[in-house]
């Protein structure tokens, strides 16, 4: 009987390391998408009067933007205007109702990557990211080069206006939307 | 065990929905500083024009005596006061001064005509032609442009016309007046 028993036992012993199985192990990764818009409206100091005078050859700085994203296929920014890609005539908390020709002044855009953050792709090319207007919403695509997911990457917004003498004197103003979308 | 996957679950909900900020704004604005001149270019054209107007009413349309630039970028227009010294009228001027007790001889009446000249960009419409013409000075006139304002304006260009009936019993001289012109937003 104890000769059985052994024997039994030493058929389990030697099973053991057969029967082990392999261990899998899994993590998850949240995505990330978001961005951060920061107004950093230096029009007003460049540009003390746009009536008079046309913006600086690289435009103003009008915002800063900060974006994390880790999708492997890139994101997207999409700007949008409230004002078709004009800055309008604004007094008294509203747009003019009637607008004239002296009420608006048309600009273009540059975004350009700025010195923090980990930009995790290849900029676009020039020709999809300078010289933009927002008359319809405009769509800028990050999937060149995609290598590691971005991190608070800091893209610059500049605006670029040409003098116009017709304006009617006030502030102008619009306002614009950036929103960031997975690809 | 179902309770806690439930509020584990709703974690990570409300955690990810704070967290995933998709758009933002921002709101560029720039200025435009206000502009309100006037230049006032005096003719002495009348003279020449009409050297007699004691027998001679003035063309038709008037004499120019004055051509003045206006610029202004007041979105709801601008106005323009104009006041004579002696109450619009010609005063006979003698010896550097006007007379001091004024007969009938002594003066003769005139009015104002304000014209479009060609020069700038005018940023709205003139004023209607019974706000502008056949001017009166006996007091202060207030002329608004105001019409259709589109644009700014510009260094536009507006003509002052004079117009006088003839008086024969004008005693001969110099007559003179002086019209101050005033430029103001609306």
């Amino acid at each position: 009987m104890k000769y059985i028993i052994w024997l039994i036992f030493s058929f389990c012993w030697f099973f053991v390391p057969v029967n082990a199985d392999d261990t899998t192990i899994n993590g998850d990764l949240d995505s990330i998408i978001n961005i951060n818009v920061v107004t950093d409206n230096q029009l007003k100091q460049q540009v003390p009067d746009i009536r008079l005078q046309s913006t600086p050859p690289n435009g103003s700085t009008v915002a800063r933007i900060y974006c994390n994203n880790n999708n492997y296929n890139g994101f997207s920014l999409t700007f949008v205007s409230d004002r078709l890609g004009r800055l309008v005539f604004f007094k008294n908390n509203e747009y003019p109702v009637d607008e004239k020709d002296g009420h608006f002044i048309g600009y273009t855009l540059d975004l350009i990557q700025g010195e923090t953050g980990q930009l995790g792709i290849d900029m676009p090319p020039e020709v999809e990211r300078k010289g933009f207007t927002l008359y319809d919403p405009y769509i800028i695509y990050f999937n060149d080069n995609v290598q590691e997911a971005t991190y608070d990457a800091e893209f610059i917004l500049k605006m670029h206006t040409v003098k116009k003498a017709s304006l009617f004197h006030g502030v102008f103003q619009d306002t614009i939307t950036v929103t960031i979308t997975d690809l | 065990m179902k309770i806690v996957c439930f509020i584990g679950i709703l974690m990570m909900i409300i955690s990810g929905a704070t967290w995933a900020g998709t758009s933002g704004k921002t709101a560029p604005a720039g200025e435009v500083e206000n502009i309100l001149e006037m230049n006032v270019v005096p003719f002495e054209s009348l003279s020449t024009v009409l050297p007699e107007f004691r027998k001679y009413d003035t063309p038709a349309g008037g004499v120019i005596i004055a051509a003045f630039t206006i610029s202004n970028n007041d979105s709801n227009g601008f106005q323009i006061s104009l006041k004579s010294e002696q109450g619009g009228r010609l005063i006979r001027f003698v010896d550097g001064q006007y007379v001091s007790n004024v007969k009938d001889g002594d003066f003769i009446y005139y009015t104002i005509h304000l014209e479009r000249g060609p020069g700038g960009q005018l940023g709205g419409e003139m004023p209607p032609e019974n706000e502008r013409m056949n001017l009166d000075l006996s007091s202060e006139i207030l002329v608004q442009f105001d019409d259709q304002l589109d644009v700014s304006t510009i260094e536009a260009e507006l003509n002052l016309m004079i117009n006088t009936k003839a008086k024969e019993n004008l005693f001969k001289g110099q007559y003179k007046d002086v019209i101050t012109f005033v430029i103001a937003d609306l």
